[in-house]
């Protein structure tokens, strides 16, 4: 299992394990979104947000990065797509889905939970990936008519990713909730 | 697990997403791109999202044309009788200007035109 | 592991959301139009071919293309075509020779002068001459003195007194001249609709210069042609077409010139060679383009007092007048078929064409 970076002392270990557990599952559902068709090449829903979105509630946004990064760097060492246009766009989809998370999380503060965090890092992610695709590879009018249908599936997308991240948080903060 | 501020966030996605579909979804008969032809041979297809000015040469000398927000028009042509200037910004598909005398037609593609042809 | 399978669950809705999604908002079907534009007749002209495979409709096109060329020589009234060769015998006592196809658009010609009471007239071609309208590139920048009109207009003839339709020939005193202007377009393009016809192709618009001929219909549904206002940019009124029907428009603003702030136009009055006053614009449906063509030009002149009483001589029954004054006649069956902009409405005036 891959050493975390310790960043934060007061981590404990069974956090850190926890955590590369998050990355391996970041990593994982990566290379799974890779094998689903996708309406515009490298254009992703971000399901591994869920992942990020989960480690930024419970361990800060310096963890989440740090997710985040492995997620993409990894995901994309593994998958083949290193370097490439995708991985632009990953990168990009991750950066914005970041700095949403922590724009949102800091103005919205104990008003704003998983969903709320959700939906804007989704809707972020979406609109970031499309922005590069269309300047960077595709500046065709036709993409713009796919704008809509792909901020809609990611507004869902984001819905449902914030509900599962609430839950999952819920089942974790049980005190006798052990996961190995 | 729902807070007030995501319910804010909510409403403002679903608003944000829906005006997209309005924006984006603008009629089809408005055109993309201009199609510039000397002599009926295609010399140039410009995109009508980027404000620009060229000059096109003809028959008799250079036409000036200029794109503004999605527009296009002739704003300078060698010929007396300045038709093609009179026809004014072009913008929906299948509309058309010409100097004549310069052998220069523009004409606007897009994805779906209003009339097939148009009467004057 | 839930979480994962909760995660799957949801790519899986979240695809097949998608996926429909985007087939709908998919590509638009191809469909086999063709068009093809040339320059002919000092105008641009499309051809528009709906279903047939793209090099047929092409060879079609530009088969019309080559007729229009040969038309344009044929009937160029001031340079060597048969036309021009006869308009330079205007004074010498020759008598020109008149091909079988011009002495029988010569006779159409006189049977719409007769109908319209002069108010269409082939022969003032001297007239147009004085004024610089021939050449439709360079046009006139000030109008000719009251004295050279005079002097044409005593030069010139009525075309019904100079065309002998029983022995099919012409006589031209000095000054005269025929011209086909209002006439000639409409004549090419029911000779390319006939042309295109022949060679099987029934769905189809022969457009010149904007006056056009439509047949058929586009796929499953009717043609759309706009007419375009007289005085912007803007598609002023919709008509849809089906089967076979010419939408030919006669204005003020094709060939004009402004001059001390007053606008000088190419349609002139033949009773008084001027430019006829009045009228703004008329657009006239009918099956045969030639007819629709020479009788725009007859109705412009006849102006919004005698519009009526020309149209129903001239057997039409879908015409539309804008009047100086921004009224807009219709003919009861034109209002059926125009679909105005909503702004344009309150300017409009129905009349029936019945004699009063």
């Amino acid at each position: 299992m891959p050493q975390p970076i310790r960043s934060d002392p007061s981590t404990s270990g069974q956090d850190d394990r926890l955590i590369a557990g998050f990355a391996a599952l970041a990593i994982a559902i990566h290379i799974l979104e890779a094998a689903f068709p996708s309406p515009l090449p490298g254009v992703k829903p971000g399901l591994a947000n869920v992942v990020t979105l989960i480690v930024y509630l419970r361990h800060g946004l310096q963890m989440a990065v740090w997710v985040a990064a492995m997620r993409v760097l990894v995901g994309s060492l593994l998958v083949g797509t290193f370097l490439s246009p995708t991985f632009m766009l990953s990168v990009t989809g991750a950066a914005g889905a970041l700095a949403a998370l922590a724009v949102t999380g800091r103005i919205g503060g104990r008003h704003v939970g998983p969903v709320g965090l959700s939906v804007v890092s989704a809707l972020t992610h979406m609109s970031g990936q499309v922005f590069v695709a269309y300047h960077l590879f595709i500046p065709h009018p036709a993409l713009l008519k796919l704008v809509p249908i792909l901020l809609t599936a990611a507004l869902l997308f984001g819905t449902v990713s914030g509900l599962i991240a609430a839950n999952v948080l819920r089942l974790l903060a049980r005190p006798a909730a052990a996961t190995a | 697990m729902i807070k007030a501020g995501d319910i804010f966030i909510l409403i403002l996605a679903v608003a944000g997403v829906g005006a997209t579909y309005g924006a984006l979804w603008a009629p089809r008969s408005v055109g993309h791109t201009a199609v510039i032809t000397v002599d009926h041979q295609v010399v140039r297809e410009l995109p009508l999202g980027t404000d620009v000015e060229l000059t096109i040469n003809g028959a008799i000398g250079d036409s000036r044309l200029a794109v503004d927000q999605g527009r296009i028009r002739f704003i300078d042509s060698p010929c007396p009788g300045r038709y093609c200037i009179h026809s004014g910004w072009l913008s929906r598909t299948g509309q058309v200007a010409a100097c004549l005398p310069n052998g220069i037609v523009v004409e606007i593609l897009g994805e779906e035109r209003e009339y097939d042809a148009i009467n004057l | 592991m839930r979480r994962t399978d909760t995660a799957q669950r949801g790519a899986a809705i979240a695809a097949l959301l998608i996926i429909p999604l985007i087939a709908l908002s998919g590509c638009s079907r191809a469909e086999p139009e063709t068009r093809i534009r040339f320059t002919a007749m000092g105008t641009l002209v499309e051809v528009t071919i709906f279903g047939t495979a793209e090099q047929e409709a092409e060879a079609a096109a530009r088969e019309v293309e080559a007729l229009f060329g040969d038309l344009q020589r044929r009937w160029d009234p001031w340079h060597d075509g048969q036309l021009g060769r006869i308009n330079a015998t205007a004074g010498t006592g020759q008598v020109p020779e008149v091909s079988i196809e011009l002495a029988d658009m010569l006779d159409r010609a006189a049977q719409i002068s007769r109908d319209s009471q002069g108010l269409f007239d082939p022969a003032i071609g001297g007239l147009i001459r004085l004024w610089g309208f021939q050449d439709g590139d360079n046009p006139p920048t000030e109008p000719p003195s009251a004295t050279e009109i005079e002097r044409a207009l005593d030069d010139s003839r009525p075309f019904t007194e100079l065309w002998d339709g029983r022995d099919r020939s012409l006589r031209l005193p000095a000054g005269t001249a025929i011209d086909l202007g209002g006439f000639a377009k409409g004549e090419a393009v029911d000779l390319a609709i006939e042309l295109i016809r022949a060679r099987g192709i029934t769905d189809a618009i022969v457009n010149a210069g904007g006056d056009l001929r439509a047949i058929g219909r586009h796929g499953d549904r009717n043609w759309r042609i706009g007419i375009r206002d007289p005085r912007d940019q803007d598609v002023l009124a919709a008509i849809e077409v089906a089967g076979d029907e010419s939408v030919f428009t006669s204005g003020d603003y094709e060939r004009y010139f402004i001059y001390d702030e007053r606008r000088y136009h190419h349609i002139l009055d033949p009773r008084d060679g001027q430019p006829s006053r009045g009228t703004v614009s008329v657009t006239v449906l009918h099956t045969e383009a030639a007819l629709a063509d020479a009788a725009a030009t007859a109705l412009f002149v006849a102006g919004p007092q005698q519009w009526e009483e020309t149209a129903r001589l001239l057997g039409l029954d879908r015409v539309m007048l804008i009047a100086d004054s921004g009224t807009i006649y219709l003919t009861p069956e034109m209002e059926k078929r125009v679909r105005l902009r909503e702004a344009a409405a309150s300017a409009v005036v129905v009349r029936s064409l019945e004699s009063h």
